[in-house]
């Protein structure tokens, strides 16, 4: 079941249920995936297919009366199985979130500075000052210039990628083992998604932090994750080594994901010739 | 804080413009009205003296052009001179300097209190959306809403004064004390700066019944608008955001979730705020309240125009800066609208 030594997060039998007004239906079922120490893992699949429940079944922020079913084993305990303050020590410390759109994901009232630091403050128990003082660090790793202005300055005074980069500051503050990355280059400009990409491939590198990065973009799987599961109507229908999978894909599903990528390439090519 | 500063003037100055604009509307008004405008103020016998009478048309200069009469209109409300109540037959500006504090002394207590309710019972009910303590608390806040203020006040007064005792009926202070001197008008701000305290203890005594009755019919209003601003908020990403971080429910409630949610409870709250100023006419006519709601009703039957323009701008004062005060509020909370 596990590969050479125990798996950082190891997501077993995963399921969630979403009730509706027509019968509970289910989004996930019956989910593996493993994620290894230092290890980016893709999560590949169009919108709809149930990698957003996965990542929120983890971080324990399901919608309203959606249930997860299964298990998600994360340093020797199931996440699913903790209350609600044992679960608090573990998001957002343990394991952090990055989420699609930052202009939404970002308190609009609050300061970057706070924003990076509330969460240190209370799971690291540091003083203000020390918080302080590894914010700017935070924003120096993400490469935001001028930290020192940047902590004073509120998430509407960022441009879109210089919010996705203080929210992945954010969520790197607490030194986490893992950290999810739902869609997190969607919804920003095409021009800022390839240094949102390369921050995510260097601090992967530079902190040894596990990855479980989701998207629907192949090329940008194929740009950052070592390992891949592909996703469709709630579960995995293939898995392995990324360029194994983008080179000789099995499932008639990862094909026709790659002719779609092929597809829209070959579309954005047609358009970007045309312009004078 | 030059921004805040620079925003602030370019508000006071807008004001003052709707201020000039309320006065041209008023004095149109007077101009409108048929009649005798000295018939109309003064007394019988002084109207009938020619000398009094005469006085009166220069003062407001009825023989002269209407602009010339607006003019000079202008200069007294400049000067505080609104005119002569035809009913107390004191200066308007006197009676409001009497009526105004009445009600500022119940109308500010009842808003803040019911501001404090109706925030932690929206919020509550917010958090515990359609749960029992919600259900619970809609239902209170729709009854509160369908209350008649009138009944409220009969009923509060039946049996808070008539079957328990606990508070007196109606009035501003117990028959067996003076009213301290007056620097602010308000009973308990003067008997306490006068260091009378037992004149300040029976003036809040009396307080007790009007503050809470204006405050009950205020928090029905206020709690829907909290309710409802507080779930939009708690439905926000950068909620579930502060949920993912862990932070624990006290910082994520007063942190993220009532700072967000306070923008659109505040502008409510002016409002609510203002018409409490210009006087709970129904209630202080219950509990025999001297408030502005009272002089506003009695000047209106009996058509009292100078009295009733002296409340019209009081009123549109009064509206006029709590906006601005909700507008600088508003900048102070939300950083966004500071920048623009």
């Amino acid at each position: 079941m596990t590969t050479a030594a125990d798996p950082l997060l190891s997501i077993e039998g995963l399921s969630v249920t979403m009730p509706t007004p027509s019968g509970p239906v289910e989004l996930v079922h019956r989910t593996d995936i493993e994620i290894g120490e230092g290890e980016i893992v893709g999560l590949a699949g169009e919108s709809g297919s149930g990698k957003t429940m996965t990542a929120s079944a983890i971080m324990g922020i399901l919608p309203p009366g959606a249930r997860a079913g299964g298990r998600i084993m994360f340093e020797g305990r199931d996440l699913l199985s903790l209350s609600r303050a044992e679960l608090d020590t573990v998001r957002g410390n343990r394991i952090a979130i990055v989420f699609q759109d930052p202009s939404a994901a970002l308190h609009p009232l609050l300061t970057i500075g706070t924003q990076l630091t509330e969460h240190l403050i209370h799971h690291k128990g540091v003083t203000k000052k020390q918080a302080n003082a590894r914010a700017v660090e935070l924003l120096d790793l993400v490469r935001i210039r001028d930290p020192h202005h940047a902590v004073k300055a509120f998430p509407h005074q960022f441009s879109g990628g210089m919010r996705q980069r203080a929210a992945i500051a954010i969520a790197l503050a607490c030194e986490p083992r893992l950290l999810i990355a739902d869609e997190p280059t969607t919804a920003l400009d095409v021009t800022v998604q390839a240094g949102i990409l390369r921050l995510f491939d260097r601090l992967a590198r530079e902190t040894g932090v596990s990855m479980l990065f989701i998207t629907h973009d192949l090329g940008v799987m194929n740009s950052i994750a070592d390992r891949t599961y592909v996703f469709k109507d709630g579960t995995v229908v293939e898995s392995g080594v990324t360029t194994t999978i983008l080179n000789d894909p099995s499932h008639e599903y990862t094909k026709a994901l790659i002719a779609s990528r092929a597809q829209s390439l070959a579309e954005e090519r047609v358009q970007q010739e045309a312009r004078p | 804080m030059p921004p805040l500063l620079k925003m602030i003037g370019k508000r006071l100055l807008s004001a003052l413009v709707l201020l000039w604009g309320v006065t041209v509307v008023t004095f149109l008004l007077v101009n409108v009205v048929p009649g005798d405008p000295a018939a109309a103020n003064l007394s019988q016998q002084a109207y009938d003296d020619p000398e009094i009478r005469a006085a009166f048309e220069a003062k407001w200069g009825l023989d002269q052009p209407i602009w010339v009469q607006y003019v000079r209109y202008l200069g007294n409300i400049l000067q505080g001179d609104l005119g002569t109540s035809q009913q107390t037959h004191r200066p308007v500006a006197e009676d409001l300097s009497q009526y105004v504090p009445a009600t500022i002394e119940i109308a500010l207590p009842a808003m803040a209190l019911a501001i404090v309710v109706a925030v932690g019972l929206g919020m509550l009910a917010a958090m515990r959306k359609n749960r029992p303590t919600d259900t619970g608390i809609r239902s209170a806040a729709l009854v509160g809403l369908s209350t008649p203020p009138f009944w409220l006040a009969l009923v509060a007064l039946y049996v808070f004064f008539y079957l328990l005792g606990w508070v007196p009926n109606g009035g501003r202070l117990s028959n067996i004390y003076d009213p301290p001197p007056a620097v602010t008008g308000m009973y308990t701000v003067d008997a306490a700066i006068a260091g009378q305290w037992d004149v300040f203890g029976d003036a809040l005594w009396h307080l007790v019944l009007p503050v809470g009755i204006l405050t009950a019919l205020t928090v029905s209003g206020l709690l829907r608008f909290v309710r409802s601003a507080m779930i939009e908020v708690l439905d926000a990403e950068y909620i579930r955001s502060a949920i993912a971080k862990g932070l624990p429910r006290r910082i994520i409630t007063w942190r993220h979730v009532f700072r967000a949610g306070l923008l659109p409870v505040l502008t409510v709250s002016g409002l609510m705020l203002a018409s409490l100023l210009g006087g709970a006419v129904l209630v202080e006519q219950v509990l025999s309240w001297p408030g502005l709601g009272q002089y506003a009703y009695k000047s209106a039957i009996s058509l009292d125009l100078q009295a009733i323009l002296g409340v019209t701008l009081f009123i549109a004062v009064v509206y006029t800066l709590i906006n601005l005060l909700v507008d600088v509020l508003y900048s102070v909370i939300d950083p966004r609208i500071g920048a623009k």
